[in-house]
């Protein structure tokens, strides 16, 4: 019921954004151009767009799984260590730092990006890529994206760490709930609180960044928005005091190495030879018996 | 932090060695001084905020008052299922912020610092303190006479708290905050059965009577598992207490007998001895008749859930410290059972008789030993469980809710006048406005638990009616907001439970007392109430108090001296504190705490 009120306003918020954005830098002609072409289109993608889902649900399915698996097995609870080493380099956590610019404005500012531009943010470029003349882009930023959360997983198994407003409550206030409780509804649904290493807001939206600089020449404007998002975002993170210092280069390396496999990675190539393989290998076997 | 002290150290012998081994005709002394001071490190372990609030913030600022003393600290979080295994199963801690239940009687000290049971798991002795002072005053309260006792409990205190040996401090002792229906007359949240059946009188109309008094639990309890005799993550002591009696219970006036009919003491020799009647209409939940052999049978399976087939007893955790009281039952008759104890004292031995009593026609096949420190009893969920107390199991759980419903049988209770009978030696009253008259008071119809996944989803529920009483303690940042609730009346009582700052002595600073001693003078307690608490709290003044032992549980009234914060309105001063260790025999190099 408050969930639903929430994600309205979300759907409403972002909707509207994304509109203004496609109409400006992509333009309907090419947009119009592109959904008339739309059948190709979907289908130079399914394999990468079945991997992102694939490994969504795996995220989904899991989430009871992950913190019995943590416990049980490998996890390994890392928060001391981060505040240790962030204590050892600043003088003041950079969070505490942040948070001392903390104003309404300031603050109203973090979390309509924190909740709303991060949508944005990351929804905009499937429509960007999607109007390309060809779909090399759209396909990079799946498969970067996949790797994001896939990577981001096997992490969360691994490290158990929680956020500074857990740990530094004195020195940390939970922004994002103090100023907006009904985001807890939203927050809730999609993380865990032990999981803020990496900080995957901050990897997705760098993602964006980092391929939005590869596309520089077909979306000039795209850069610079992106880029004052993708930094907001970032900041928004460690002022609501949710993620750590830590947390955050973590993530930018996550998005540099999502990019990396995002851009090389040949997903076509690999169902090629993965088709020749079976062809060659299984289907004789099969063909014997 | 164990493998880096560890690794220190033995770079350090190396070092000592290594020296030595050069040295060769050096004196003594310069040998002793050549390993490098080594600063001294500890983690301070307890719960995130989003679990408590209070807990992470008490962590956050002792750390940070360690720090300023020159101390290296460390905070960590971890979620209360995993720090409840760490601490009380692992002894994987070097200080521990947790939450206690609170010791009703100094006798509860025995299992929580006797050095027998150093080994145990649970609330036995987590800290790894053996020290024979300790040991010698907790055997002789036991075994003395009623006035010695008082003479050695005080003299024990007395070492505990002035010469530090206590191996842990209380930060605050906070009230029970919780929530009501306003629609319904209770003051407080019930918490005895006595509460429990009170409460259920408080039905406002007839409609409401047709229904159960709603209880709304929440936090990742679950309350299918029943079991009365291990320890669990979740409270459910008071549920436990609803379906499970006792001979003795805790009374307006202390400890009184509950389903004993009566209690004759006798003294024999070095200890109590108590003639147990039963009244002849005793039954289990079941049917079955409640006698003097489930009475023996209680005793023994709690000393050894195996019955003596394992090669060693296995015990069961709960109501450890009370079982070893217990020296022997021997029945007397269907309805009698003659108690020896391990103690001279009757208030001690009374305490022995608060364990609940298991029917051994539901617990004996459970003795089944399934592993070394494992038997069925202790691995059953117990899911329809069969007790003689005031309330009965009725449904078994679905979507995490129970039912249970007033057992008319019960022998102390007349469903009828909804009174609370006599028993032999003491009076009860039932505390209502219909107590007693002609008229059958409005009842509701039994008590249903259900479990929300977080306070905000309870108190949501009792605001929409759909619960009428929230059973757990409400965090303090929750319990602020209620004023705005319609329908909701916020209820506070004290308590006995208290915030617990534990040390593990197995960590080489923390085994030293004066060290701890000083330690646990690092904190503001008076701050630490206004700020944290919002004043719902309070802080420890006698002996007793910073034992754990609230005052009105023992009439501990020397105050403890020397605990005076080193610093002024919650801000430590780093030259007192410094100077409190420094007098505790530490020194610092480059403004950090070594050894």
């Amino acid at each position: 019921m408050a969930l639903e009120s929430v994600v309205r306003e979300l759907v409403l918020i972002v909707g509207t954004m994304l509109a203004v954005t496609t109409l400006v830098l992509v333009g309907p002609t090419r947009l119009a151009a592109a959904l008339r072409g739309y059948k190709w289109r979907i289908r130079k993608v399914t394999l990468a767009l079945g991997l992102l889902i694939a490994v969504l649900l795996v995220r989904l399915g899991g989430q009871g799984i992950i913190p019995r698996l943590q416990l049980s097995v490998v996890g390994l609870n890392i928060t001391p260590q981060i505040d240790r080493v962030e204590r050892a380099i600043f003088p003041e956590n950079p969070v505490v730092f942040l948070q001392g610019f903390e104003s309404e404005l300031v603050t109203s500012f973090f979390v309509f990006i924190y909740i709303h531009g991060y949508a944005f943010l990351l929804l905009f470029p499937f429509i960007a890529y999607f109007s390309l003349r060809s779909m090399d882009r759209f396909s990079s930023l799946v498969v970067a994206f996949t790797a994001n959360y896939a990577i981001g997983l096997v992490c969360y198994v691994f490290f158990i760490a929680y956020g500074p407003r857990n740990l530094l409550p004195l020195e940390v206030a939970p922004l994002l709930y103090d100023a907006y409780p009904q985001s807890r509804f939203l927050t809730n649904e999609v993380n865990q609180n032990t999981n803020v290493f990496p900080s995957l807001h901050t990897s997705l939206s760098m993602t964006v960044l980092f391929l939005a600089w590869v596309t520089r020449k077909e979306y000039p404007l795209w850069f610079p928005i992106a880029a004052v998002f993708a930094l907001s975002v970032v900041v928004s993170t460690m002022f609501l005091g949710i993620h750590w210092f830590s947390d955050v280069v973590a993530g930018t390396i996550l998005a540099a190495i999502s990019v990396y496999i995002g851009l090389n990675l040949d997903l076509e190539g690999l169902q090629r030879s993965t088709v020749a393989f079976v062809r060659t290998h299984v289907d004789p076997l099969l063909a014997r018996t | 932090m164990d493998d880096h002290v560890r690794r220190r150290r033995l770079l350090a012998s190396l070092g000592t060695a290594s020296m030595a081994a050069l040295a060769g005709c050096t004196n003594l002394w310069s040998r002793a001084e050549s390993p490098a001071p080594e600063p001294i490190s500890l983690e301070i372990k307890t719960v995130p905020a989003d679990d408590d609030l209070v807990a992470a913030q008490l962590s956050n600022r002792f750390a940070d008052n360690l720090r300023t003393a020159g101390v290296d600290a460390d905070q960590s979080a971890i979620d209360e299922p995993e720090l409840r295994r760490e601490v009380l199963m692992e002894r994987d801690f070097d200080i521990a912020i947790i939450k206690h239940g609170g010791l009703n009687d100094p006798d509860a000290l025995y299992p929580l610092l006797h050095s027998d049971f150093v080994g145990e798991p649970g609330w036995q002795n987590p800290f790894s303190i053996s020290d024979p002072t300790i040991d010698d005053h907790l055997e002789t309260q036991r075994r003395g006479s009623e006035s010695d006792r008082e003479t050695t409990l005080d003299d024990l205190f007395d070492y505990l708290i002035e010469e530090s040996t206590i191996p842990y401090t209380v930060a605050a002792y906070h009230d029970h905050l919780g929530a009501v229906d306003s629609a319904l007359e209770l003051e407080t949240v019930p918490r005895s059965p006595r509460e429990y059946l009170n409460a259920l009188y408080t039905a406002p109309d007839s409609d409401a009577a047709a229904n159960p008094l709603r209880i709304g639990l929440f936090g990742q309890q679950s309350v299918t598992r029943l079991n009365p005799i291990v320890i669990d993550l979740a409270d459910l002591g008071p549920i436990l207490d609803l379906l499970y009696d006792s001979l003795v219970c805790r009374g307006d006036e202390g400890l009184e007998p509950w389903l004993a009919d009566s209690i004759e003491w006798s003294t024999r020799g070095d200890s109590v001895e108590a003639l147990v009647t039963l009244p002849e209409a005793a039954t289990w939940h079941d049917g079955e008749a409640l006698t003097a052999a489930d009475v023996e049978f209680t005793a023994d399976f709690l000393a050894d859930t195996s019955l003596g087939d394992a090669e060693n007893p296995i015990v069961a955790p709960r109501y450890r410290g009370r079982q070893t009281l217990i020296d022997d039952v021997r029945v007397d008759g269907t309805d009698a059972a003659r108690v020896t104890f391990d103690t001279r004292s009757k208030a001690v031995a009374k305490r022995a008789l608060t364990v609940p009593l298991l029917p051994e026609h539901v617990w004996e096949p459970r003795s089944e030993v399934l592993t070394d420190q494992q038997t069925e009893a202790l691995a059953t969920d117990n899911e329809e469980p069969i007790g003689s107390g005031l309330f009965q199991f009725a449904e078994p759980d679905t979507d995490g809710r129970i039912a249970l419903e007033a057992f008319e049988e019960h022998p102390r209770w007349d469903a009828e006048t909804a009174e609370l009978e006599d028993s032999e030696e003491t009076e009860m009253d039932m505390d209502t406005e219909n107590g007693g008259s002609s008229d059958r008071p409005l009842r509701f119809d039994g008590l249903e638990f259900e479990t929300w996944p977080n306070p905000g989803a309870a108190i949501d529920a009792l605001e929409a009616g759909e619960v009428n009483v929230i059973a757990n303690e409400i965090p303090i940042e929750e319990f602020q907001t209620l004023e705005d609730r319609s329908g909701v009346s916020s209820v506070t009582r004290e308590s006995p439970s208290f915030y617990m700052i534990g040390y593990n002595l197995r960590h080489p600073a923390l085994a030293n007392r004066r060290f701890r001693g000083v330690v646990s003078k690092l904190l503001d307690r008076e701050t630490v109430v206004t700020e944290f608490f919002d004043g719902h709290a309070s802080v420890p003044e006698t002996q007793t108090g910073f034992a754990g032992v609230p005052d009105s549980n023992w009439s501990g009234e020397t105050r403890a001296t020397q605990k005076e914060f080193p610093g002024s309105d919650g801000e430590i001063d780093p030259d007192r504190a410094r100077q409190l260790f420094e007098e505790a025999g530490y020194s610092y190099a480059d403004d950090e705490l070594v050894e």
